[in-house]
């Protein structure tokens, strides 16, 4: 099949069996790759009620029909699994080179299931796929353990591995690859660490089959050529994602203090042009890539080394714990990446408990004695590591926001940040509408990357709450996850703004299917409607309140910055929710009508809900 | 009147009718000269001269040619 490995690969854990089958044509058809397959795998292999961290649930790799091939960005991989955070569907992406590896040895998706009685890790060199004991890895930090897969097998296989947080099943725990990428968001960690599955390896040396190659060299040297042209391009290779963090203090979006402001006094500490000067070596870039947004930074008072941090971590576990140092943020980044442990909710968790130790619901008696003032570094550094570790207080931590909220209560829950479980990424929305619909509707949690809106509240008026702003989150909604679908990264439509018909020549000619846009926008609507499916299915009593926001942007106007004395009314919130579901076509409660599922052949998942 | 030119990237250039290049007075702080030409300052993400980011605050001087670029999509 063009543009394919052409095959899946299952393993069970349990019994040591691993067997690959061809990647199924309907599938290609019906959802693509990527995030499309793990959806559709998720929802249809997963027994209804399993446990997250139990034998029943899957982990699932997959690629993308561009994954691997020259196609700017092509190296983007997805995992999918029942969330252990949210108990929903959880889907992270990952950059990096494993997806391309992973293609070349003939394989489009993986699917884990089971749990196996020792540690173990997965090695594919091409057809030779074997399950090889881990002992000797488990128990020590991501970047060691992918340093010594690499001295053992060459510089050529690539490694995704699991650090103490996924083996003592944080529930957002990370899965990392390339000594600083994470696939962070929703768990995925603790799935891998739950199957005692320690890493995955691979190398692969199969070409990919393309339908028409000279169409293929074409299509895809006008993409590098659109990406190398763009005038963006320097100052996005210049600092990456970190280029908005001046931008967003500069509008009170900056997570400050536990969101209680969005606007940081300290932030020009923490800003891109900063952290270029103080710490950046240099610049890194995944899998054919032309607009390299990673930087790798060396810290001097830690004498450490990290990728990163980019804008998310800096917002999180800097502004967000009242942290104004870069080095201190890196350093801090470099632990959550080496204990496995995605950085975002790390840093929201934190956070939250900082703010009840400024309040007086936590005492120094219920944190084993640390001082949880914000800015206080040393207490976030042991906090990572007790919460990787599971250790005293950390392992109240460790279960995230929402439930540690609800164990200590006393009005805690009112300021734990945090959407369907999923702890918020970096952007404060007590007066912007948008980007605070794209959090409350996101499917996986509060998380930005399937619908950033922020410029678009800013563009057309930050408070408003019209019909034009709920369709426009919902048409980022189905059509930027698509990139996960095709297996490479949106950012070099987002940021250097290359026209995205550039990408339908590509497809067709790498597999001779052609699609245009609003095929794929279709595609992406299909998926965004199994995965709601998927929620109401695991949870019966889902209903329309699993989609407020924190009541932190509708009852706690920030005290200081462009945003002092802003939130969105509650009436608001409710009237944003109740026009989105209208044009989703899902009624009061947010479930999908039968004439909406009908529409897009999902009638029969219906059913099994 | 000593000016200096503004030159908008991308989407930041529909507000000032797709021009790649605006004449703005020298002497006052680059945040109001967005203001007089129609960009709206906080849809700016970076401003470069000489490839060097340019604070917002800063007073333009006459001659500066500073590049805008839009916040598109973040992450």
């Amino acid at each position: 099949m063009n543009g394919y490995g052409g095959s899946i690969l299952r393993v069970d854990l349990s019994s040591g069996k691993i067997n690959k089958t061809p990647t199924p044509h309907d599938l290609a058809k019906e959802y693509i790759g990527g995030r499309g397959f793990g959806a559709f795998l998720l929802f249809t292999e997963v027994p209804k009620f399993a446990d997250p961290l139990g034998p029943e649930n899957k982990l699932i790799l997959s690629t993308g029909p561009l994954s691997g091939l020259m196609i700017p960005g092509a190296g983007k991989m997805d995992f999918t699994t029942k969330s252990p955070l949210t108990n929903g569907y959880a889907s992270s992406s990952l950059g990096g080179m494993l997806t391309a590896e992973l293609k070349y040895a003939g394989i489009d998706s993986v699917i884990f299931e089971g749990i196996s009685p020792n540690p173990v890790y997965l090695l594919i060199e091409d057809d030779r796929i074997q399950l090889l004991d881990a002992t000797e890895y488990w128990g020590h930090g991501t970047i060691s353990v992918e340093k010594s897969i690499k001295d053992k097998y060459g510089e050529d296989y690539q490694v995704a591995v699991i650090g103490p947080g996924g083996e003592n099943l944080v529930p957002f725990a990370s899965i990392n690859h390339d000594y600083g990428r994470q696939a962070g968001r929703g768990g995925v960690g603790a799935v891998m660490g739950s199957k005692k599955l320690k890493a995955i390896v691979v190398h692969g040396t199969k070409a990919i089959p393309v339908a028409d190659p000279e169409g293929y060299r074409k299509a895809g040297l006008d993409l590098f050529k659109a990406c190398k042209q763009a005038e963006g391009l320097v100052p996005w290779q210049q600092y990456g994602t970190t280029i908005v963090t001046s931008w967003c203090n500069e509008v009170g979006a900056l997570p400050t203090r536990n969101f209680t402001s969005g606007y940081f006094t300290e932030g020009k500490e923490l800003y891109g042009p900063v952290m270029r000067e103080k710490i950046v070596v240099t610049d890194k870039g995944c899998f054919g890539c032309p607009s390299p947004c990673g930087k790798y930074s060396r810290t001097k008072k830690y004498q450490s080394n990290v990728e990163g941090p980019e804008y998310e971590t800096i917002g999180l576990l800097g502004s967000n714990l009242g942290i104004s140092d870069i080095e201190d943020v890196a350093e801090a980044n470099r632990l959550c990446d080496d204990l496995g442990i995605d950085t975002i909710s790390t840093g929201g968790v934190i956070g939250w408990a900082m703010e009840c130790y400024q309040k007086g619901i936590l005492t120094s008696a219920d944190t084993d004695g640390l001082v949880l003032n914000f800015g206080n570094t040393v207490t976030v550094f042991e906090l990572i590591r007790r919460i990787a570790n599971k250790q005293g207080f950390g392992n109240l931590l460790s279960q995230g926001v929402k439930k540690a909220s609800g164990i200590i209560g006393n009005g805690s829950e009112k300021f734990a940040v945090h959407v369907k479980g999923m702890e918020q990424s970096a952007y404060a929305t007590h007066n912007a509408t948008a980007m605070l619909l794209a959090y409350m509707t996101c499917d996986v949690g509060a998380h930005h990357n399937r619908s950033w809106a922020i410029t678009y509240d800013l563009q057309v008026g930050r408070d408003l709450v019209v019909p034009e702003k709920v369709a426009r989150i919902i048409w980022l909604q189905n059509f930027r996850p698509m990139f996960d679908v095709l297996g490479s990264c949106r950012l070099q439509w987002v940021e250097l703004s290359i026209e995205r018909d550039l990408y339908i020549p590509a497809l067709e000619a790498i597999t001779g299917v052609s699609r245009t846009w609003e095929d794929l926008e279709r595609v992406g609507e299909k998926i965004w409607n199994l995965t709601r499916l998927f929620w109401i299915r695991e949870n019966p009593e889902f209903s329309r309140e699993w989609d407020l926001p924190s009541p932190r942007f509708y009852t706690d106007p920030p005290p200081d910055g462009p945003t002092a004395g802003q939130i969105t009314k509650y009436e608001d919130v409710q009237k944003l929710l109740d026009m989105y579901y209208e044009q989703r076509g899902w009624d009061s409660n947010g479930i999908p009508k039968p004439e909406t599922l009908k529409r897009m052949k999902l009638d029969e998942f219906a059913l099994s809900t | 009147m000593q000016t200096a030119e503004l030159r908008p990237k991308g989407m930041l250039k529909q507000y000032v009718d797709g021009r790649g290049c605006v004449e703005v007075p020298s002497g006052i702080p680059l945040r109001e000269a967005l203001s007089v030409c129609g960009i709206p300052p906080d849809l700016v993400a970076i401003a470069f001269m000489d490839q060097k980011p340019k604070n917002k605050d800063e007073i333009i001087q006459p001659g500066d040619r500073i590049e805008l670029h839009a916040v598109i999509g973040g992450g």
